[in-house]
């Protein structure tokens, strides 16, 4: 096991209680802070080199939303990090009754690549707020940031101790691993574990941590399905499904795998999803420095054959020297069809046609449930229709991408989507044990008295009396 | 696959959007009400017959404890219900984000024996209030009220969404093939790694309500007779079958010393002096366990007790002194009506023996310096914590409860069911207009475009102008 003394060393870490005092983790989060200030250059860099991500794209995930989720953890970590006291009933009534935030004690983060600094990140900052030791293992795919986390995270974290193990320190590590190290790694007992990726992957994370009883917070994807009601205004819709379809060439979790629509909106959407394209891209965009590329041979071979499924419309060009797909809108599509088997995770964009919502609605539930459903409509009970007849991680109504946005919403999947949630205050409660106390006072005793045996009908009544909760509002008095 | 049939049904119904509105769950919930006032009298007389269990014990938890449960939550189920709205941005100024309350879908729900009506009526109600349908799969163990329970709830609740299944464990690992959307379970951790392992198949959410060795520290400075009393209620109260009672005390010579004659007298007090004689003290619940924990009695010496009867399985409220770490009685959870007491020379001894073991469901600590009980608390962990008390801190339902590492992973009672069963699904309602607002952040990029997104979406650090 050639991770057993990495954990062990971050375990002995945890057990010292190095990483309870509310100074301390404000200290690494600030770091992290640091880190991200630091190294930003280096970040737009790395993930230019990895992907061909668009520094305006990786300025806003990479830098701006982790440090959002630093500063509404740091602004917020004392009032989350107290004891919160909870109502009582008569019995308990001079007791103190709260719920204790403890760490979980040692986690594994699992970051995936589309957006590897933030989504290794975002988890990170609660993992430290919640007090844990924390191992996280960026992606071996993005190969640039890998190294650059590898290097310099380290360095602003925890200090090393060891000096025979310049990349370890004593309550933050950072592994990099390919496929079966990582499975070496998920051998050993984690006390929490975060990972974000591929549903055939969760599977295997998660039976791997119930080997140890190990909570698990999945964050995995789907097809997200992007219903346009006929009532909407079509050049705004097209903007905002195009933005989120091709941002990150289309490497998103939470992007618009598909739309929904009737053949009459289909007429409209097609222009309109053209103007939009070229307002972004212009006429080539393979010339567009805001258009980025696929992330590698693999992933570019396994897209580029999905635009063989209906007819291409819009783009449909690939250059596989740069791993480059054009933004791409395909039509005439049949459920059966390769673009409609696997979450796409590329630049392109099928629109599958269908009569009215209710077919839609019937076309979403036959499916796994997504990371999020996306409905477009100006008539507010079109959407609320839609959010209220199918089930999905998230929902946004007249846009894509944005509720990941607001730290006060959780983000999560549901089903083949994942399980957990996290971001802001729901990142702190996720890696967070929240334990029930009770500390009563040593006398009174007369009161406990009514619970011992020698049991008898008298005191069954009085404890009843003193204990029970009763159902409200069914007094004809209100 | 044997239960296909009856999970597809419930499917089904579930996709039907039956159990959604709240009239049906509060309709449910009400016919839980009235199943636990029409049979109480049966549940009484089964768990007699299960387990010797006494009526004043049953009532308590079987009847009274759910019907708070239930109150608690049709008292506020429309409030849980509500979606929740949360802060927004300067983006998001104009839109609604709220977080929807949604069912997962089908849950399944497998009880234990020891609290055969309480561990799956509990988590039942909070499924249903957050508009599930259910599967419940009593204990196969407890047959009076597996019967009961099989043959009457479904007479209470819409067979449509509702199901009881009774099966033995080569049944439940049939069960288990099929994808649930959660499976709450209660009972030891190694079938917990079973569910969970059965879980990941289908990537369904679980909660594992586990067990473990809860400690007991008992400090020199404390209430001698008071501690006693509270103790051997949670050790010996329904015969030690019990996840969260006090499975071993920790104290120091000295201690155990003035402990062993106050103990005696609890005992004494509570089932006199014949305790087989007492209608006040319940039996293990089966041949197999009896044997199991028979066998634990070889551990130290026996103190107080220490007699047992098998055609009845009764053990006698046995204390047992002297207690090695390496005994068997401090090898597995006891579960049954024998305390071991294992001498620790001070509290650190004590909270290092605590940490050095699997993280249990409880740790309760007894002291009358309320700095030592916060000592305990602060430097172990465990699933909930009781000062001063045992078991008390599982009957407000404002706690959650839960265990942590090998005593599990999820919490619930009160709202937390009601959580525990709901998808908490992240909203946002935009505004199809005011696209002028959208225009800085689609390419073409810009420097210019990238000042002013930084300043409508960041969240700034407070606290650090000197001026307040």
């Amino acid at each position: 096991n050639p991770y057993a003394g990495l954990v062990s060393r971050l375990r002995a870490a945890w057990l010292s209680g190095k990483t309870r005092p509310m100074e301390y983790r404000v200290a690494q989060l600030e770091a992290l802070g640091h880190f991200l200030n630091k190294k930003k250059q280096d970040i737009l860099e790395a993930t230019a080199l990895d992907m061909g991500k668009p520094p305006f794209e990786a300025e806003f995930c990479e830098i701006l939303l982790c440090n959002n989720e630093l500063h509404d953890t740091l602004n917020n970590l004392s009032h989350w990090m107290k004891d919160e006291h909870v109502d009582k009933n008569l019995v308990t009534r001079l007791d103190s009754a709260f719920i204790r935030k403890d760490p979980y004690g040692v986690v594994l983060i699992i970051g995936p690549w589309n957006y590897p600094i933030n989504l290794l990140l975002g988890p990170l900052i609660g993992a430290i707020a919640a007090g844990n030791c924390v191992i996280v293992k960026p992606s071996e795919m993005t190969k640039n940031i890998e190294r650059l986390v590898s290097e310099a995270l380290p360095s602003y974290l925890d200090k090393a101790r060891c000096s025979l193990c310049p990349h370890l320190m004593d309550c933050f590590a950072v592994v990099t691993a390919g496929v079966e190290e990582t499975t070496r790694l998920l051998e050993n007992k984690f006390d929490y574990i975060f990972y974000t990726g591929s549903p055939s992957v969760g599977r295997i994370v998660m039976t791997a941590a119930a080997k140890h009883l190990t909570p698990v917070t999945l964050e995995l994807g789907g097809k997200n399905p992007c219903y346009v009601s006929d009532t909407c205004d079509v050049q705004n819709v097209a903007q905002r499904v195009a933005w989120g379809r091709f941002f990150n060439a289309g490497q998103t979790c939470i992007a618009p795998d598909y739309v929904l629509c009737s053949a009459e909106m289909r007429e409209k959407l097609l222009p309109a999803l053209r103007k939009a394209i070229t307002d972004f891209y212009g006429p080539n965009p393979q010339e567009s420095p805001d258009f980025g590329r696929i992330v590698g041979d693999k992933q570019f071979q396994r897209v580029q054959p999905l635009l063989r499924s209906g007819r291409v419309v819009i783009g449909g060009q690939t250059d596989e020297k740069e791993r480059y797909i054009a933004p791409t809108v395909l039509v005439d599509l049949q459920p059966s069809d390769p673009i409609m088997q696997e979450e796409i995770f590329g630049p392109i964009l099928p629109i599958v046609i269908v009569a009215n919502m209710d077919e839609a609605i019937d076309f979403i539930n036959s499916r796994e449930r997504p990371l999020v459903v996306y409905a477009f409509s100006s008539n507010n009970k079109v959407v609320n229709q839609v959010l209220e007849r199918t089930s999905s991680g998230g929902f946004c109504g007249n846009d894509t991408l944005m509720h990941v946005t607001l730290t006060s919403l959780p983000f999560g999947g549901i089903g083949n989507s994942g399980l957990g949630m996290y971001h802001g205050k729901f990142t702190f409660d996720t890696f967070t044990h929240h334990r029930g106390c009770l500390h009563r006072g040593m006398g009174w005793e007369a009161i406990n008295a009514l619970r011992y045996p020698p049991y008898s009908q008298k005191k069954l009544g009085i404890i009843r009396a003193a204990s029970e909760v009763k159902r409200k509002g069914t007094c004809t008095l209100l």
